[in-house]
C-alpha cells in the first residue's frame, strides 16, 4: 500500500510500479516516484548544466517523459537506472540544442558553462569545491557524465553501462582518464 | 555492496587526492524547491493533457498557479488591451472589397496552383547515364587532344625528316663520300654494315667492298640519325 502524499518514507520501486499501473492510484504513485528521485536526478542534471533554471526545465521534461513511458517500462533494468538514462539523454540533448541555437562550437559551449559557473551565487575561485567544479566542467561532455555518475552518484560500472549504453571497460578507462585530468587541473590551478 | 567504499578504494588505488576531498556541491538551490516540485510537475501534466503547453509554470513555488488561470488568460489579455488602448481597431475598417465568390473558389485555385507548382518545382532527376556522360565527354576530349598532339608530333618528325632529306639532297654524293672517308671509323663501318644488311634483307656485304660512295641517301640519313648529328 502506498503511503499518503504527505508521508515522506521511501517507497519500494516495485510498489510504485504496481500502483502506477492502477488508474486509481496512479497519481499518488507518481508523486511518490518524484519525491523519491527528484534530488538525485536534479543534482545529476545540475552538475552538467550548472544553472538552476536550466536544470529545472530539463528535470520537468524528464518527469513528464517518465509519466508518459512508465506504463511501458519493462523492468529489464531497475527503475533508478532507467530514470537516470532518461535524465542523461535529456541533458545531453538540451546541451546540443543550446549549442545549435547559439551556433557555438564545442569549445565555446564548454567555456559558456564555465562562465555560468563563475556567475553562480557564492562562487569563490579560491575554494577547492569551486575549483573542482571548474575542473569537471573542463572535461568533454560524455566524460563529464561518467565522472559525475561514478564520483558523485557512486554508480556501479555495470549500471552505468546500461545508462550510457557503453561497455564497462570503456567506462572504467574514461573514468580513470577523467580523474587524472581533474587532478592535473587542480594541480595546475 | 557498499558503493561509497568502492569509490574511495578505487580513487586510493589511483593515488588520487580526490579520495580525501569533500564531494559536497557548492551550488545553491531555491528554498523549498524540492518540497513542491511534484506539484509543479503534476500541473504541467494537467496542462499538457488539456492541450496547453506551458513551459516552466512556476520556478517560484511559493506563488503557485491559481486553478483555471490559463483558461481565462486570453479573455483577460483582450480586456486588458482594450482598457489600455480604447481606440484600438477604430478607423481600421477595410475599405477594400473582395470579388464576389472569391473566397469560395480560393481553396481549389490554390490547390491547383500548388500542384502545378509541384510539377514544375519537382526536383530534376539527373539519370546516372547523364552523369556518366559528362565523364565520357571529358575522356573523349582528352583522347582527342592526345591524338592531335601525337599527330602533330609525327608531322613534325616527318617534316624534320623531309627537311633532312632535302638538305642531303642538295649535297652531292662525292661530298658525302669524302666526308665519310675522313670521319668514319671501324665502329661506324660496322654500324653501317648492319644497317645496310638489315635493309638488304640480311645479306651482308664485305667491309672492304663497302664503298661509302655507293651508299644511298636513306642509309646515310639513318646512320646519321642513329649516331646523332647536328645540322
Amino acid at each position: 500500500m502506498l503511503p499518503q502524499m504527505h508521508e515522506t518514507i521511501q517507497v519500494d520501486d516495485q510498489v510504485i510500479l504496481s500502483s502506477f499501473k492502477d488508474e486509481r492510484t496512479r497519481d499518488t504513485a507518481f508523486t511518490q516516484l518524484v519525491k523519491k528521485y527528484q534530488e538525485r536526478l536534479y543534482w545529476h542534471i545540475r552538475r552538467m548544466l550548472v544553472e538552476h533554471e536550466d536544470t529545472n526545465d530539463v528535470l520537468q521534461n524528464v518527469f513528464i517523459k517518465v509519466w508518459k513511458n512508465l506504463g511501458d517500462f519493462r523492468e529489464e533494468s531497475n527503475l533508478y537506472t532507467w530514470m537516470y538514462r532518461i535524465a542523461t539523454n535529456e541533458t545531453l540533448t538540451w546541451l546540443d540544442q543550446q549549442k545549435r541555437r547559439s551556433s557555438i562550437s564545442v569549445a565555446d559551449g564548454e567555456s559558456d558553462l564555465s562562465n555560468k559557473l563563475v556567475a553562480q551565487k557564492g562562487f569563490d575561485a579560491n575554494k577547492l569545491e569551486w575549483k573542482l567544479q571548474q575542473a569537471i566542467q573542463a572535461l568533454p561532455e560524455k566524460q563529464r557524465v561518467v565522472f559525475n555518475l561514478r564520483y558523485y552518484d557512486e554508480m556501479p560500472y555495470e549500471e552505468m553501462a546500461t545508462v550510457l549504453d557503453t561497455s564497462v571497460g570503456a567506462l572504467k578507462a574514461s573514468y580513470h582518464h577523467a580523474v587524472k585530468k581533474v587532478e592535473a587541473y587542480l594541480v595546475g590551478n | 555492496m557498499n558503493h561509497v567504499n568502492d569509490i574511495l578504494d578505487e580513487l586510493r588505488s589511483m593515488s588520487s587526492p580526490l579520495a580525501d576531498m569533500s564531494r559536497a556541491m557548492p551550488y545553491k538551490v531555491p528554498e523549498e524547491y524540492f518540497i513542491d516540485l511534484h506539484r509543479t510537475v503534476n500541473e504541467l501534466l494537467q496542462a499538457e493533457g488539456k492541450g496547453i503547453w506551458v513551459k516552466n509554470i512556476s520556478s517560484q513555488l511559493s506563488m503557485g498557479i491559481p486553478e483555471g488561470y490559463f483558461d481565462e488568460f486570453p479573455a483577460q489579455m483582450l480586456a486588458l488591451a482594450k482598457a489600455e488602448h480604447p481606440n484600438m481597431g477604430v478607423g481600421l475598417a477595410n475599405p477594400l472589397n473582395a470579388p464576389e465568390g472569391y473566397f469560395e473558389g480560393l481553396p481549389e485555385q490554390i490547390l491547383a496552383a500548388a500542384k502545378a507548382g509541384d510539377t514544375k518545382a519537382s526536383p530534376k532527376i539527373i539519370p546516372l547515364i547523364s552523369r556518366a556522360g559528362r565523364s565520357l565527354r571529358w575522356a573523349a576530349a582528352a583522347i582527342l587532344i592526345m591524338g592531335i598532339g601525337f599527330g602533330t608530333y609525327q608531322v613534325y618528325l616527318n617534316k624534320t625528316g623531309n627537311h633532312t632529306e632535302k638538305q642531303l639532297a642538295k649535297i652531292s654524293s662525292n661530298t658525302l663520300g669524302d666526308y665519310l672517308q675522313q670521319n668514319i671509323d671501324d665502329y661506324d663501318m660496322e654500324t653501317l654494315e648492319n644497317t645496310v644488311a638489315s635493309n638488304a634483307g640480311g645479306i651482308k656485304q664485305a667491309t672492304s667492298d663497302l664503298d661509302p660512295k655507293n651508299l644511298n641517301t636513306d642509309e646515310i640519313t639513318q646512320y646519321l640519325n642513329e649516331t646523332g648529328w647536328e645540322e
